[in-house]
């Protein structure tokens, strides 16, 4: 969309090259090489907005190692948002080099058409068969074919039927449970892992909600929430993903839009409303939308009486942070104290705090190794801390994570927050 | 050139050498103002991993005279990695192992790539102390702090990283490796090679190991910050509170520009027309720096202190230094170009130099913010402006210029702690004289008669 990177100058100049961002960047903790840390990032942006260097593949390779999670901003003295840069920067190469037919193909053709996405995704779960095969363990599947994934890696299967499928099969006519009369209605916006992948999440995210007295209403219009796209650089199309999300919520008659998904909330909450801001349209809606968005666990901490009716689960238990969560949105505290109201239960911390699992989306699939190397550090943390659970808000990071644990022949369970409530509450299937 | 790729591959292996332009790229830059030219770019960066690939790496160079660039995480603010033409960069972050911490004789052995930060905290879990803190040092490399003689607010108690260094493993030009020093305090065995690296800036050899003096952890501290309406007033409560015996451990200075701006960026409670403030940390023995505190108070209040702050918890204490930590932040937003000068005078001739300073900001229409770890004399006149603008650098250049020869004239130093690198090597002379300025370059031409280590800096020969 914009090829030009003169926007971001006024981010770029504000780098005073101290190097800061060294000690927070999961990417060249790996490397050591000076192009994947922010400042050498910026450095080769302000290089290229100079004309000095081409914006060609090689520059488009190194903007590709960032994981867009956030872990220098906090570091940084002058506060630059190298992510934001990245984003640009990505934006950038795509509308001059364009995007690589395989991106080209998901994200302009299937991942913008829901239908074809549906049905792609649909197809995907029945030829899964004859590309993946089961892992060992029971647990997920690995490639059969190079798929330009790495055979090794743990994938998720698709799920038999999607989240919307259930939900409109099994859930979507059930009264609210309790005699409580509703205290808030609120809209679920799933997210693409929960609804394809992990459809338990988002029934879980449902049976706690309408337990606590919320009535949860599904607009089943909702699409992909567009982060894919937009940090892969295709604002075109990230834009078009967040007119007609925007369009879909913001007419609905609801206190709060809900998510369990830590990206999506992100992108509800702050990307849209940056994307649109100059939208004459959208601007407005955007913010509306924006100002109801919460995350689930968000959320639950409001409710007057959710810790009634937690019943005892016995184990130790570790919370991930996911970066779209604490650093994205600030949230932290939330989640713990869900926890921590769980009878029963002991939470420990992971050491070092808020560390990056390494997945970041299509970072895991397109750098397999690096994210592997990086999530394995994150899998170092979770041995230390003695946990039998790790829980988190993001359903990618726990797929992340449940990759190393595997991986590792650990005896850890990962668990989506909501799940872990779910069941506690005693309502799990 | 791809022959001596072969042999770059050869010695350190291939992942470990990076030629592609954005990764050269990277390289041409550290924490300074100082940038080289279009295309001056470096040929490689390569990364050994021990002390036989430094050595087999040098003994290319020499014969090759390709000149070589030491590196660790780049976070000098000196100009002190900045590369020349077609250079090595050698980045010595793989050697980032402690190998020994002994508790007995207060002694580790680090490799240089050992992040300063990293190691204080695990020497701490011992109860053992390795004082030197530069600002860097969440990212910065003992190797480099060894190389640049890296300082800190908390010099003027425990001193600077020399002080620290009893040893060092180096790689020479030609690839000889020499052990210097050891492992006892005392060693007056032949000259005093360590000192001789410590602070040479990557030109004379490549430090592989170090070993490291360490002392007791202190067992507890306490932070207070006083507020005065004139600088003098600051001045004078320093050199009253060390006339009084007291050394605290650091003793941060802050200008009414940084007050003002920090103020009004994070709302710490200072008055707006607060001429200077004082953090002030003493450590020690809990009974002797509860005292200590009580005497610092009143020497502050006899001294014009408008305001004394005490932290009571170690809580009040972080929010204390949260105003201090908020300064560069502060003035980051405030101006895009940052540069942190560190002139330094004798400390009872910090009160005049601060003078200086404003007038030299006035003469030259510059905006210049002053922070300095004032127990030591050791300023920092931050100039704050906007590189883009040509006509405003070039009054900021004879500014700084101004401010080094007022240093001088005030038998200062033109560097306290950032080092010459680039930056200052056309004021070298002026404060050495041409009798040391020649034995230092004997000394040079001697251990590297081929001039390949890091060429440009400290004389300002071959800057392009």
């Amino acid at each position: 969309m914009n090829s030009d990177l003169s926007y971001l100058e006024n981010e770029i100049v504000k780098c005073i090259r101290c190097g800061a961002c060294q000690s927070a960047c999961p990417v060249f903790r790996e490397t050591g090489n000076e192009s994947s840390v922010a400042r050498g990032k910026v450095r080769l942006l302000r290089s290229a907005l100079q004309g000095e260097t081409p914006l060609n593949p090689e520059l488009s390779d190194r903007m590709s190692l960032c994981l867009m999670c956030k872990a220098c901003t906090p570091v940084c003295p002058s506060g630059v948002k190298t992510d934001k840069l990245v984003a640009g920067a990505r934006a950038a190469a795509v509308a001059t080099l364009g995007l690589s037919w395989p991106k080209r193909l998901v994200f302009r053709v299937a991942l913008k058409q829901r239908g074809i996405f549906r049905w792609g995704l649909k197809m995907g779960s029945l030829v899964r068969k004859l590309l993946f095969r089961p892992h060992p363990s029971g647990s997920g599947v690995l490639p059969r074919v190079p798929l330009g994934i790495d055979r090794r890696r743990l994938l998720q299967p698709l799920a038999p039927h999607t989240f919307a499928e259930e939900y409109q099969k099994s859930m979507g006519f059930k009264t609210v449970p309790t005699a409580k009369p509703a205290a808030a209605r609120v809209a679920l916006f799933t997210g693409c892992m929960v609804n394809y992948l992990y459809v338990d999440t988002g029934k879980a995210v449902v049976r706690v909600l309408r337990r606590n007295g919320v009535e949860v209403v599904y607009p089943a219009d909702q699409h992909c929430c567009g982060t894919p796209v937009r940090v892969n650089g295709d604002l075109e199309t990230a834009v078009e993903i967040s007119k007609h999300n925007l369009d879909v919520l913001y007419r609905l008659d609801v206190d709060f839009i809900v998510t369990p998904c830590a990206s999506c909330g992100l992108a509800l909450k702050q990307e849209y409303p940056e994307l649109l801001k100059a939208d004459r349209d959208y601007a407005a809606k955007a913010a509306a939308v924006s100002a109801k968005t919460r995350d689930f666990a968000e959320y639950m901490v409001t409710l007057p009486d959710w810790q009634q009716g937690l019943t005892a689960l016995p184990g130790i238990i570790t919370y991930h942070d996911p970066c779209h969560l604490a650093r994205g949105q600030g949230i932290r505290q939330e989640p713990r104290s869900l926890l921590q109201g769980i009878p029963g239960v002991s939470v420990v911390e992971l050491m070092p705090k808020e560390q990056c699992c390494g997945s970041a989306g299509s970072f895991s699939l397109s750098h397999p190794d690096l994210s592997r190397r990086i999530g394995g550090r994150r899998i170092d943390s979770v041995e230390q801390s003695g946990a039998d659970t790790v829980v988190s808000g993001c359903s990618a990071c726990l797929m992340q994570l449940r990759d190393g644990i595997i991986r590792r022949r650990l005896k850890v369970e990962t668990v989506h927050i909501a799940e872990l409530l779910d069941r506690s509450y005693g309502s799990a299937d | 050139m791809t022959q001596l790729l072969d042999e770059l591959y050869n010695i350190v292996g291939r992942e470990h050498v990076y030629s592609a332009y954005s990764d050269r790229y990277c390289y041409t830059y550290d924490a300074s103002f100082c940038t080289v030219q279009s295309g001056n770019l470096p040929a490689f960066i390569v990364h050994p991993g021990s002390v036989e690939e430094v050595s087999q790496l040098m003994q290319l160079a020499n014969r090759e005279k390709i000149p070589v660039i030491p590196r660790g995480a780049g976070s000098n603010v000196s100009g002190g990695t900045i590369p020349v033409r077609d250079c090595m960069v050698m980045v010595l972050t793989r050697l980032n192992r402690i190998l020994e911490i002994d508790s007995r004789n207060l002694v580790a052995v680090v490799e240089p790539g050992v992040v300063t930060g990293v190691f204080q905290q695990e020497v701490e879990k011992l109860g053992l102390f390795y004082p030197p803190d530069p600002a860097s040092l969440p990212f910065s490399t003992l190797g480099g702090n060894a190389a640049e003689c890296a300082g800190g607010p908390r010099g003027v108690k425990y001193g600077v990283t020399r002080d620290y260094v009893l040893g060092l493993q180096v790689v020479l030009p030609d690839g000889q490796i020499v052990e210097t020093g050891g492992r006892t305090l005392k060693n007056v065995a032949g000259y005093d090679l360590t000192r001789l690296f410590v602070g040479s800036e990557g030109t004379l050899g490549i430090i592989t190991r170090i070993t490291l003096r360490l002392i007791p952890l202190p067992e507890a501290k306490q932070t207070m910050l006083a507020v005065y309406d004139s600088v003098d007033g600051a001045a004078e409560t320093v050199a009253a509170v060390i006339s009084a015996g007291i050394i605290p451990a650091t003793l941060e200075f802050l200008d009414q520009v940084y007050i003002k701006n920090i103020e009004e960026y994070a709302h710490v409670g200072f008055p707006l027309d607060a001429a200077a403030v004082l953090l002030i940390e003493v450590d020690g023995d809990p009974a002797v720096i509860e005292k200590q505190v009580v005497k610092i108070e009143k020497i502050c209040r006899q001294q014009g202190a408008t305001q004394v702050r005490v932290a009571r918890t170690s809580q009040e204490a972080g929010d204390l230094w949260q105003a201090r930590r908020a300064a560069f932040g502060a003035l980051a937003r405030l101006k895009p170009t940052v540069i942190g000068e560190d002139a330094t005078v004798p400390r009872t001739n910090l009160p005049e130099m601060v003078k200086r300073i404003r007038r030299i900001a006035e003469e030259f229409d510059v905006l210049i913010a002053v922070v300095g770890h004032a127990g030591d004399g050791n300023l920092h006149a931050t100039f704050l402006c906007d590189e883009r603008d040509q006509e405003e650098m070039a009054r900021v250049d004879q500014a700084i210029a101004a401010v080094i020869n007022a240093a001088l004239a005030l038998q200062g130093t033109v560097s306290g702690e950032h080092g010459i690198g680039r930056m200052k090597s056309g004021f070298l002379a002026r404060q050495l004289g041409p009798a040391a300025l020649g034995l230092m370059r004997n000394i040079k031409r001697t251990l590297d008669p081929n001039n390949i280590l890091n060429p440009a800096v400290m004389f300002g020969e071959g800057q392009e």
